[in-house]
């Protein structure tokens, strides 16, 4: 088996698009002139989907808990509660 | 959907409406490599050949342009690892927020009494998604009105996005707050009324997430309380009573900050 690096969370890798003296780019519009000025993708530079991915026979499910994200909207949308403290870590600032 | 009426060719029309389905809607897709960034990438390519006319192709470019966004803040992130405890321009760490828990629980349950922030932000608790061009208004409310922390936004959207991406969600508030890679500005300041009187001109987001003001008539919806008490009754909702009284005065928070 072979295997491959591809960059896979941006189109192009993250340091493909740089200034002319390797700078990273720190704002938007010169990056993106930049970054349309590289020759698109073609489709033979993206590797299909596997048609299947092996997972191990041993590996048991988890039974998928309850949906706190309903109870919350419900809880969220009576009018007039209190709550949402602010994040732990920025209390008592400022 | 293919050919001539692709939706993304009516991308750079109506994106900016949040009472319109209008986006791909792709963003939980891409945060968690559900698809490939760069088969989406194709698809504009693709989008952009085909396009049978001129406003066609502004759409796929435009969609184009976001997915370059998303590079972009990518990009940031990973040379810039400090922006995700502060502003990517340290000096502005040094900004005094007013920091109130109060307003900051009004901004989190869409009691704010802005209902275009509020219907955002009932958006985003009751399905975990919310409108980019929202997400703009309601995080310049936060920083911009209420004075509070962009963090603390930022911290509360990553909790309740399914597409929250430490370095979109990053670069986007930070470039609301004026702390980012931006040139820009403390004086970019989103107007909470106006926004919603340009995007949502029926007011349909509006009645759809707040269903106090489900009878309040279009001229009023984005300013319910500019009615007379009378309208109010007669739309079932007294401001103060059924629906919220403004948390702050849009205007004058706008000027102490000028």
């Amino acid at each position: 088996m072979r295997l491959e690096f591809t960059p896979g969370l941006t189109i192009r890798p993250l340091d493909a698009v740089r200034k002319d003296d390797g700078a990273p780019y720190t704002v938007y519009t010169p990056f993106s002139k930049r970054w349309k000025s590289h020759p698109p993708l073609s489709r033979a530079q993206i590797l299909p989907a596997p048609k299947r991915i092996n997972t191990p026979a041993d590996v048991d499910g988890v039974a998928i808990p309850g949906a706190p994200c309903a109870a919350r909207g419900r809880a969220i949308s009576r009018r007039g509660r209190r709550g949402q403290e602010p994040p732990a870590s920025l209390r008592g600032r400022g | 959907m293919d050919g001539d009426d692709a939706p993304i060719f009516g991308y750079a029309k109506n994106r900016d409406r949040p009472d319109v389905d209008a986006t791909a809607r792709l963003s939980p897709y891409l945060r968690f490599g559900m698809i490939s960034p760069r088969l989406a990438a194709l698809g504009a390519h693709t989008a952009l050949d085909r396009a049978p006319s001129k406003d066609a192709a502004k759409g796929a470019q435009t969609w184009l342009d976001e997915l370059i966004w998303r590079e972009f803040y990518q990009v940031i992130l990973a040379e810039f690892p400090h922006v995700r405890r502060g502003a990517f321009r340290p000096e502005y760490d040094a900004i005094a927020w007013h920091n109130d828990a109060d307003d900051f629980a009004a901004w989190c349950e869409g009691r704010t009494g802005y209902p275009f922030v509020d219907a955002a932000m009932r958006q985003l608790n009751t399905t975990g998604w919310m409108h980019n061009r929202a997400r703009m208004v309601v995080a310049s409310f936060l920083v911009k009105d209420l004075l509070i922390d962009w963090r603390w936004g930022e911290r509360y959207f990553m909790q309740q996005l399914v597409d929250g991406d430490p370095a979109a969600n990053n670069g986007g508030w930070q470039w609301t707050a004026g702390t980012g890679t931006d040139a820009a500005p403390y004086f970019r300041i989103f107007n909470p009324i106006t926004q919603g009187e340009k995007f949502d001109p029926d007011g349909a987001f509006v009645r759809r997430w707040v269903p106090e003001l489900a009878h309040v008539p279009t001229k009023a919806i984005h300013t319910p309380w500019t009615l007379a008490r009378s309208d109010q009754i007669r739309a079932g909702c007294r401001i103060g009573e059924d629906y919220p009284a403004p948390v702050v005065d849009h205007k004058w928070k706008a000027g102490t900050h000028a």
